[in-house]
C-alpha cells in the first residue's frame, strides 16, 4: 500500500525524492514521461471529463496512470496534495514546495506542444504560457489566498446525500481553485502541464474518497460501472476502492 | 443544508489583479410569498441550463432582487448574495476548423464515443438561505442578476471579451 500525503507534510527526503522524479519524468519524451500524460488531459489529448459523471472516476484513473508511471522511476513515490483549505494556503497560497526557485520542477513545466499551438497561444493569451523562455513554459497567477475554498464550504459539499449532488459540488470548488492559480492552470489545455495541477487534483480524489468513506453505498449516480474511462485500461467500477488501487491518504507517515 | 460559504468580501470597486468584468445577465421572476411559503421548502437550487465553457475561466455570482448588483457589488447577504458557480474554461480553440463545434457524437445508440468535450454543461447553485433571506426581506423573488467575472485577460481579438456568460436559462427548483 502506497500512502498520499499533504505537501505540507513531506519530510525533507520525501520532497526531494519526488522533485527528482518529477524531474526525469519531464525529461522523458515519449509516453512513459510527464508531457504525455499533461498533453491526455487538455491539449492534444481533449480526453479529460468535466461537467460529466465521469469527472471524479475518469480523473482518478488518471492520477493513478501518473503515479504509477512515476513509480517505474522511483519505486516508492506517492503524489502528494494541496489542501487549499488549510491555514497555511490561506495565509501563503500555492505550497512552498511548488514556488521554491528554480531548480525546481514543481515550479513550472513545459509542454512539448506542435510551433503551431504554441504560436497561437502567444498570439491570442500570451499570459497562459512564459514565452521568455524557450522552451515556454507554464505559468501562475494566483489570486488572493483569502478566496481559496474554505474548510466549512467543503464540509457542507461532503455533506451532500447523492452522488450526483456531491459530484457537481464539488467540481465547482475544484474549477475556483483552477481560476484562483490562473495562468496555465486557468484553462483546460494547458492546465495539467503545471506541476500544481497533479497536487491540486489528488485533493479532489482525497475528498471524493472521504465522502465514500461517509457513503459507502453512495455509488457514482447514473454512471454504467462498465464505463470504460477513455484513455485508460480501466472502468467505473476499478476507481470505486482506492485501496484495489493500490494507495491510501495519510495526513503523516513516519518510516521506522 | 445550505452550502454557504464564507464569501471573500472586496472592496468596492476594486477587483484583483487578474480578474475582470463580463457583461451581467438579469432575469425577472414572479415567485411569490404566496407560491413559495418558507414552510414550503428545505432547499432551493438555482439551475443554470447549456452553460458554456469554451471560453474563459469565470466566476459567476448570483444576486436575488438586486438588479443593479456588478462585479463592485460586496457578495453580502445584504447585496442579495446568493452564492456563485464557476466554470473552467478551455480558453481558445487550439485545434482546426470545426475541432471546437460541439456535434452529435455519443447519441446514437451505436455510437460509443463519449460526448464532445464542449457539450454545455448545468451548473447548480444552493440558493437555500438566500432565498429565505429574501423572501423575508421583500416578500417576493423578483430578479435573479448572474454577474460573472473572469480569470486573466480576453484572447487578443476578442470581438466580445465581455460576452463570456453564455447559458440557455436558469431553473429554480425547491424541495420539501
Amino acid at each position: 500500500m502506497f500512502y498520499r500525503q499533504p505537501v505540507a507534510n513531506l519530510s525533507a527526503a520525501e520532497l526531494d525524492a519526488f522533485r527528482q522524479t518529477i524531474g526525469k519524468s519531464m525529461a522523458l519524451s515519449d509516453n512513459r514521461g510527464f508531457i504525455h500524460f499533461a498533453g491526455m488531459h487538455g491539449w492534444p489529448g481533449n480526453l479529460c471529463q468535466h461537467g460529466s459523471p465521469l469527472f471524479l472516476p475518469w480523473h482518478r484513473a488518471y492520477l493513478y496512470m501518473f503515479e504509477m508511471s512515476l513509480r517505474d522511476i522511483t519505486p516508492d513515490v506517492s503524489l502528494p496534495w494541496w489542501d487549499w483549505t488549510s491555514d497555511l494556503s490561506h495565509q501563503s497560497g500555492i505550497p512552498a514546495a511548488y514556488t521554491d526557485a528554480a531548480p525546481n520542477p514543481l515550479l513550472s513545466g513545459q509542454t512539448g506542444l506542435v510551433p503551431d499551438a504554441l504560436a497561437q497561444i502567444q498570439q491570442q493569451i500570451p499570459d497562459a504560457l512564459d514565452f521568455t523562455v524557450n522552451p515556454p513554459q507554464t505559468v501562475r497567477a494566483p489570486g488572493p489566498p483569502d478566496q481559496l475554498p474554505t474548510a466549512d464550504t467543503i464540509e457542507s459539499v461532503l455533506q451532500e446525500p447523492t452522488f450526483d449532488g456531491f459530484t457537481n459540488r464539488l467540481e465547482d470548488q475544484h474549477n475556483q481553485v483552477h481560476g484562483w492559480c490562473g495562468g496555465s492552470m486557468g484553462i483546460v489545455p494547458l492546465a495539467a502541464y503545471d506541476p500544481i495541477f497533479w497536487a491540486h487534483h489528488c485533493m479532489i480524489d482525497r475528498l471524493w474518497y472521504l465522502w465514500q468513506l461517509r457513503n459507502p453505498n453512495g455509488g457514482v449516480g447514473t454512471v454504467p460501472l462498465t464505463q470504460a474511462l477513455e484513455g485508460f485500461p480501466l472502468t467505473v467500477a476499478q476507481t470505486l476502492d482506492i485501496n484495489k488501487l493500490g494507495y491510501e491518504y495519510a495526513t503523516k507517515v513516519n518510516v521506522a | 443544508m445550505s452550502g454557504t460559504a464564507t464569501p471573500h468580501v472586496p472592496q468596492q470597486g476594486v477587483l484583483p489583479h487578474h480578474r475582470r468584468r463580463g457583461r451581467n445577465r438579469s432575469h425577472g421572476l414572479a415567485f411569490a410569498r404566496d407560491h413559495l411559503h418558507r414552510k414550503d421548502f428545505n432547499r432551493a437550487d438555482l439551475i443554470f441550463e447549456d452553460v458554456d465553457h469554451a471560453g474563459p475561466s469565470y466566476e459567476a455570482r448570483v444576486y436575488l432582487n438586486n438588479p443593479n448588483a456588478t462585479a463592485d457589488t460586496a457578495p453580502t447577504p445584504e447585496n442579495g448574495y446568493a452564492g456563485s458557480f464557476h466554470i473552467f474554461g478551455h480558453g481558445i480553440c487550439l485545434g482546426d476548423v470545426g475541432h471546437c463545434e460541439v456535434n452529435d457524437r455519443g447519441k446514437a445508440p451505436y455510437d460509443f464515443r463519449l460526448p464532445h468535450p464542449l457539450v454545455p454543461q448545468q451548473k447548480t447553485v444552493v440558493i437555500t438561505d438566500a432565498l429565505k433571506r429574501i423572501l423575508d426581506r421583500d416578500g417576493k423573488l423578483e430578479h435573479v442578476t448572474v454577474v460573472p467575472i473572469a480569470y486573466g485577460h480576453p484572447p487578443t481579438g476578442d470581438k466580445d471579451p465581455e460576452g463570456f456568460l453564455k447559458y440557455a436559462k436558469i431553473r429554480l427548483a425547491t424541495y420539501d
